[in-house]
């Protein structure tokens, strides 16, 4: 007995000396962020930007507001709730972190549990008629529509349902961009004769890309039909519907997008083939910008595998008449900054999430990076001078264009998408692309599975 | 174990075997010649120059290192226990250890945010040893076990007749002879610990507590994916992995070896 | 020196007639002081995540501060009448029976082939272990690569004359769970041949020989003694493969997530996809708790079989 109880003691006092250690190691090795001498340190967690512009953002607020000092985490996006959740729940979670309209890597409904109401730091910033100054529908797509709490000020915007093409490719097989579906589907042949890619599409993986595909094509046989879908307002068991996941199957057929689209994701994969050169067009929307200048393509085509890339002339196409009308782009706010009411530097903050959102010298920061493209301010454009683009004599006037249409659209990308509705979604566009199940099944299936979001 | 008497069938079997062998290897040189793709060695570069590349290094070697401590010294105590001592409904303690093998790591989560923040262990280095620690055990328990059931009784017996105590029999007779396993359990815990992902994720914030895992994130953002550095990164954190299980690797199949599953 | 519980352990073991299974035990010292602080770690954690499911499994909730509402069996229920379930359910079970015949019977033909004079045996060792040191995460892609239509795997079946296997591998309802099968199979055959390889060195050199000069060929020594001889190892891969299988999640996760259409989704990525995507954590938990009973289940089913032999 007396043996037995020395032994336990013995096995807890030698756990507890481990701990112990552990403890003490912990301690010494880990010189927590927090001591820069003198300045107030805030965490910074978001699945965008990159973590290179992430820094270059920090560099410039660090230089306008020297006593901050701000550390940033980038994480993957399918990454950022999971780690998230739990670390706003506990006492040491970051100050500042990421919302976007919907969808499930930042959508503001999964954090309504989290924010801090910001509309005071708004109207403190930029007046009583802040609403005002902000791009057109940011500032609700950001506000809980519950309660009226503004969740996150809006840093910029993006617009999608458009695509890109290499010009330089085209040129050299003698194409024009086409107008609609047939002209495309000739000219596909032309390209993939001459052993390149037409279309470069990933719809493989849980990413949306596959989605906004089938959403384009929806809306070119109606361009009012899918957010009434979205909100519940019209049933996704509709011939409009099942004539979009016809069109979608036919682009296939037709060769304008690789029959093994389904196996391929958008990232990496897709983007390194129209990166590479490969490809003469992708379906991206106005972040893809960043990648018209000389130097970024450059990057980005490294990034590729391509050892001694050549740049070539990226222009923005609208989307042609694919299914009876040319629809226009859709865009909102791409996300904001949002605080966390359990920060202890909630003054820093503020002034950081306000900073870039509310100051002209914040949304240039965030403009000279192109990676979001519209900005939250309304009134300020890119500075197109500084910006080394491969051919600006035609670039120039295309993207500003570009940024005209997503400007006027009403139309929203992800607000009215639920979790449910997105993954049920993302699953029809594979039963599209890789089964033979009819669009009248598939729609049913949606149908059942989807959640509105009105 | 097959007989090759004559040259040819020697040269047949070794032919034999590298054709076998194929499907292993083409999948490590497509990662390496993917790593020197694009810009080539500028891609190890550009990964070296993540800033606090050393702590992601640092942080993995202690997690690996707590961790085999802490599982190798509760399964050599466990296994001597199970296989040499006296205990009541020995097996319904065995496979109660067993059941926790087949819970998937996800579900571990929101149940372990709570334990840990519980006990104020969130964004400690301990939130992810233990449960990298408690998933372990009941395997290397399981090895260990066969391997000391085969240590003769009469070792023991001979010790406990000089007036050995139970510590003692522990020390002086199982923790000698049981060395070859302790790399066994040394190979096996650093594989899982160096590889682990989702629990440092979630449980470690602090910028400083990163681990190697995380590296390849550096180069995937939401609109970017480089996978020339993420494979030179992948390459670069397996290395240590590998160099530790190549050197280790004669000792680890002894271990295998003497906790071979008859 | 004896100490007092062994003492008593003596007194009380020569009572009379003792039970069969003491006969063994009585002269060991009691031990539960030395299993307590593995079992408590391990039993400890889990246990307390089993629990917690338990609770979770019965509530509808979506993972917002202000917790779950009881809904009793729902999620329960749901699961087992959702189609999807018994999809993931029939992968495990092909996913299990493929993988046990291919990593078991290439394990022991490796370790075998390593048994006999080869040269630069130890460079094969490292190289079929490798894939098992290695992260999946860090591999996946790479696979994704081989796979892909304009991959390696492609290009070698068009090289030695097998054009009409060519295909597409990742983008088919067909072949998705193949691939997720074949990856598998690639990064754990290196754990069975090092099972194979430590059980076989441990048969005696004189029955292989005595076998041989009774006239016993190659792959007769193989058949008649090798394999019954790791019988154990078998088993023990058997168990573990019913394990990972049900609870596998990194492969089909990192390589197709599941698709297309669920083609080669498992409890894993199943439960994965409703906890984190879908924030719906009572039935991912309900889930959970499935695959706990049918591990377990399966792991005691398989136990008493090989008993029975």
């Amino acid at each position: 007995m007396t043996r037995t109880r020395r032994f336990l003691i013995g096995a807890a006092a030698s756990v507890a000396l481990i701990a112990g250690g552990l403890t003490a190691c912990g301690d010494t090795g880990g010189s927590k962020s927090e001591d820069v001498e003198g300045k107030t340190t805030i965490n910074w967690w978001g699945f965008a930007p990159d973590t290179t512009v992430g820094q270059s953002y920090i560099e410039a607020f660090e230089k306008a507001n020297p006593d901050i000092h701000v550390v940033y985490k980038n994480f993957e996006n399918t990454d950022y709730a999971p780690a998230l959740r739990p670390a706003l729940q506990s006492d040491e979670g970051p100050d500042i972190f990421e919302i976007s309209a919907g969808g499930n890597v930042a959508g503001i409904q999964l954090w309504t549990d989290y924010i801090t109401d910001l509309t005071s730091t708004a109207e403190e910033a930029l007046g009583a008629d802040w609403r005002d100054k902000f791009a057109p529908g940011y500032i609700d797509q950001l506000t809980v529509q519950e309660t009226g709490e503004l969740a996150a000020l809006p840093l910029g915007g993006v617009g999608a349902q458009m695509f890109w093409y290499n010009k330089t490719l085209l040129d050299s097989l003698g194409l024009e961009p086409p107008e609609d579906y047939d002209e495309w589907k000739d000219q596909c042949k032309t390209i993939n004769d001459a052993g390149f890619t037409c279309m470069a599409m990933g719809a493989g993986g849980d990413m949306t890309f596959g989605t906004e595909l089938l959403r384009t094509v929806t809306s070119s046989v109606d361009t009012e039909y899918w957010v009434k879908a979205l909100k519940g307002e019209a049933s996704w068991e509709d011939p409009i519907f099942y004539e979009g996941v016809e069109i979608l199957r036919n682009m296939i057929k037709d060769g304008i997008i690789a029959e093994d689209a389904i196996g391929v994701q958008q990232y990496p994969e897709a983007n390194n083939v129209f990166m590479s050169g490969q490809a003469a067009y992708v379906q991206m929307g106005t972040w893809y910008t960043q990648y018209g200048g000389r130097e970024a393509q450059i990057v980005a085509a490294k990034a590729a595998g391509v050892a001694d890339p050549d740049p070539f002339v990226m222009m923005p196409m609208l989307t042609p008449n694919l299914g009876g009308t040319k629809p226009g782009m859709v865009a909102e706010v791409e996300w904001g900054f949002a605080v966390n009411p359990k920060s202890k530097h909630m003054d820093a903050a503020k002034k950081f999430a306000s900073w870039f959102t509310t100051t002209t010298e914040g949304q240039e920061v965030i403009l000279h990076y192109l990676d979001i493209g519209l900005p939250a301010l309304a009134g300020l454009a890119p500075d197109w001078d500084t910006i080394d683009l491969v051919d600006p004599s035609i670039q120039v006037d295309a993207y500003k264009e570009m940024y005209a249409a997503a400007g006027e659209t009403a139309e929203t990308r992800q607000l009215h998408l639920s979790q449910e509705t997105s993954n049920a979604l993302v699953v029809a566009v594979q039963e599209a692309l890789a089964t033979n199940n009819s669009p009248e099944d598939i729609a049913k299936k949606v149908q059942a599975a989807a959640v509105p979001r009105p | 174990m097959f007989e090759t008497r004559s040259r040819l069938s020697q040269f047949i079997l070794q032919v034999l075997i590298t054709i076998m062998v194929i499907p292993f290897v083409v999948p490590l040189y497509t990662m390496i010649a993917g790593s020197f793709q694009g810009e080539g060695l500028g891609n190890y570069q550009a990964v070296l120059q993540v800033p606090k590349l050393a702590y992601f290094f640092r942080n993995s070697a202690f997690i690996a290192l707590v961790t085999i401590a802490i599982v190798y010294v509760v399964t050599m105590m466990a296994a001597f226990g199970f296989s040499k001592l006296r205990i009541r409904r020995r097996e319904v303690f065995f496979w109660m250890m067993m059941a926790a093998l087949t819970l998937p790591e996800v579900v571990l989560l929101a149940p372990l945010f709570q334990m840990a923040s519980g006990v104020g262990l969130y964004n400690t280095f301990w939130a992810v040893i233990i449960p990298i620690a408690a998933l372990q055990v009941p395997f290397t328990v399981l090895l260990t076990r066969t391997y000391v059931d085969g240590i003769p009784d009469d070792l023991f017996e001979a010790a406990r007749i000089d007036g050995a105590g139970t510590v003692r029999m522990f020390w002086n007779v199982l923790i000698p002879l049981s060395k070859p396993m302790a790399v066994a359990v040394v190979v096996l815990v650093l594989i899982n610990a160096w590889n682990s992902y989702l629990l440092p994720l979630v449980f470690l914030i602090d910028p400083d507590y990163q681990v190697v895992t995380l590296l390849p994130q550096y180069f995937q953002g939401q609109y970017n994916d480089d996978q020339t550095k993420v494979m030179a990164g992948a390459l670069l954190t397996a290395l240590p992995e590998i160099i530790a299980y190549i050197s280790l690797q004669k000792y680890f199949e002894r271990g295998m070896a003497a906790g071979a599953l008859k | 020196m004896p100490t007092k519980t062994t003492d008593s352990t003596i007194t009380r073991g020569r009572a009379p007639a003792p039970p069969k299974r003491q006969g063994k035990a009585r002269l060991k010292p009691a031990g539960l002081g030395w299993i307590l602080p593995a079992f408590v770690l391990s039993v400890g954690v889990i246990y307390f995540c089993i629990g917690y499911s338990g609770l979770l499994s019965t509530q509808e909730n979506r993972g917002g501060t202000s917790g779950g509402t009881f809904i009793g069996a729902d999620n329960y229920t749901n699961a087992l009448t959702n189609p999807l379930f018994w999809g993931a359910i029939k992968h495990t079970v092909v996913f299990f029976v493929l993988v046990s015949i291919v990593q078991i019977s290439m394990g022991i033909v490796f370790a075998a082939m390593l048994h006999s004079k080869v040269r630069l045996a130890v460079v094969y060792k490292v190289i079929i272990f490798l894939p098992v040191v290695i992260a999946p995460a860090i591999m996946s892609p790479v696979h994704r690569r081989v796979f892909a239509t304009d991959g390696p795997l492609n290009w070698i079946l068009e090289h030695i004359g097998l054009e009409a296997l060519s295909q597409s591998w990742l983008a088919q309802t067909s072949t998705s769970l193949l691939v997720v099968i074949g990856v598998q199979i690639w990064s754990s055959i290196g754990f069975a041949f090092i099972l194979f390889y430590a059980s076989m060195g441990q048969i005696e050199p004189e029955i292989i020989e005595a076998a041989r000069i009774d006239g016993a060929s190659n792959l007769r020594v193989l058949w008649s003694l090798v394999i019954p001889s790791t019988r154990g190892t078998i088993f023990a891969l058997l168990v573990l493969n019913v394990i990972s299988s049900l609870k596998l999640f990194d492969y089909p996760y990192l390589l197709t997530r599941g698709g297309p259409v669920y083609t080669s989704d498992f409890l894993g990525t199943y439960i994965h996809r409703e906890a984190v995507a879908l924030t719906n954590l009572g039935y991912a938990a309900a889930l959970a708790m499935l695959l706990l009973v049918l591990a377990i289940g399966a792991s005691i089913l398989t136990n008493l079989r090989a008993r029975e032999r």
